[in-house]
């Protein structure tokens, strides 16, 4: 593409809100985002998500772009596609070193959990997943202990491909926490939460439900659930350990 | 027979790791399931934060049927009735009360066929 036409499109669009010019823009440069994605191919984060996000960020560069400038807007772009590609694996991937066995036997005990919970009725023991999956008991743990070294991006990020990002039902208004003492601890606490946690807390911690009741009731997975906790717990801890919270 | 493990760990977020992977594997040992080692290890972690001074201590006494975590020392708010609350939906037992240091300290229980 003459580089010419390229900024005619960015006028289009820059000056004149034609959107339409900037989705030709975007199909235009897309090669360059799947080279550059390419290059960060392997490591753990489907190819595809890679071109997904270098192409926010392309678009990102088209919106930022300055007619004024004199640049190529591939030139400029190539830094603002690196930098979300790169985002992506800070924010969304495993926040230490582990082995990309243990990941993949990880997430391969995270379904087989869920299948098994299902099937049994009940959580699995470490036992019976170690069997399912063909490992021993100790490499088991291990594997389920580095699960929690994932970060996905935010608490509404599925673990896995497999599950929603946003499971039905969530938006319900959720009373149950109005039956906490006024003022309590806990109640200060939920505040802090978005509301899926906030249904999740009471579900587990007043309704007394267990974990794969909740994910039953709220769509997503066991482990899924554990996370959300997990983090909940750290949310409103965060929160309870504010100065003028505490005082 | 009673398998006891004991921890003395840095009163530094980082290492609530080590006493969360011991315990997985002593509930792995008692053939807990897998949402209730999760439990185990959530409340542990959770008392863990209430850690007062340098070093908080970790002893898990595990049974035929039932695991004992006793955790201390900790800071007199440990045992506020917010986090009470936490505890109690988390372990079959929960018992907060001053060790022979004086300090408060915290005993969970987990219970093989535990109510959850």
């Amino acid at each position: 593409m003459a580089s010419g036409d390229q900024r005619a499109l960015l006028v289009a669009y820059l000056k004149e809100g034609d959107v339409r010019a900037r989705d030709q823009l975007v199909e235009e440069l897309m090669p360059l985002v799947r080279s550059l994605a390419n290059r960060y191919a392997g490591r753990g984060e489907p190819t595809e998500d890679l071109v997904q996000v270098g192409a926010i960020g392309l678009v990102k560069a088209i919106d930022r772009f300055e007619l004024e400038k004199g640049v190529e807007l591939s030139t400029y772009a190539v830094p603002t596609i690196v930098g979300e590609i790169r985002r992506h694996f800070r924010d969304r991937t495993w926040g230490i070193h582990v082995p990309r066995r243990l990941k993949e036997l990880s997430m391969k005990l995270a379904r087989t959990r869920d299948e098994l919970s299902a099937e049994l009725g009940r959580s699995p023991t470490v036992a019976e997943l170690a069997a399912a999956v063909g490992v021993d008991e100790e490499e088991a743990i291990d594997a389920l202990e580095a699960s929690k070294a994932y970060a996905p991006r935010s608490l509404d990020q599925p673990y896995d491909d497999d599950e929603p990002a946003r499971a039905p039902g969530l938006a319900d208004e959720e009373r149950g926490y109005a039956a906490l003492e006024r003022g309590s601890v806990v109640r200060q606490g939920l505040d802090a939460l978005d509301e899926r946690e906030r249904r999740i807390v009471v579900l587990r911690f007043l309704r007394g439900m267990s974990q794969s009741e909740i994910a039953d009731e709220v769509g997503i997975s066991q482990m899924h659930v554990s996370r959300l906790l997990r983090k909940s717990l750290e949310a409103m801890r965060g929160r309870l350990e504010e100065p003028e919270l505490t005082a | 027979m009673t398998d006891v493990v004991s921890l003395t760990l840095p009163t530094e977020p980082g290492w609530t790791g080590v006493a969360e992977l011991v315990l997985a594997g002593l509930g792995a040992r008692l053939d807990l399931p897998y949402d209730r080692i999760d439990e185990l290890q959530l409340a542990t972690s959770a008392v863990l934060a209430d850690a007062s001074g340098a070093e908080v201590r970790v002893e898990a006494s595990a049974t035929d049927d039932r695991v004992d975590v006793r955790v201390g020392p900790l800071a007199a708010d440990a045992g506020d009735p917010g986090r009470r609350r936490v505890l109690d939906a988390l372990a079959d037992g929960v018992e907060l009360g001053q060790g022979e240091d004086g300090a408060m300290w915290a005993v969970l229980t987990f219970a093989r066929g535990g109510a959850r």
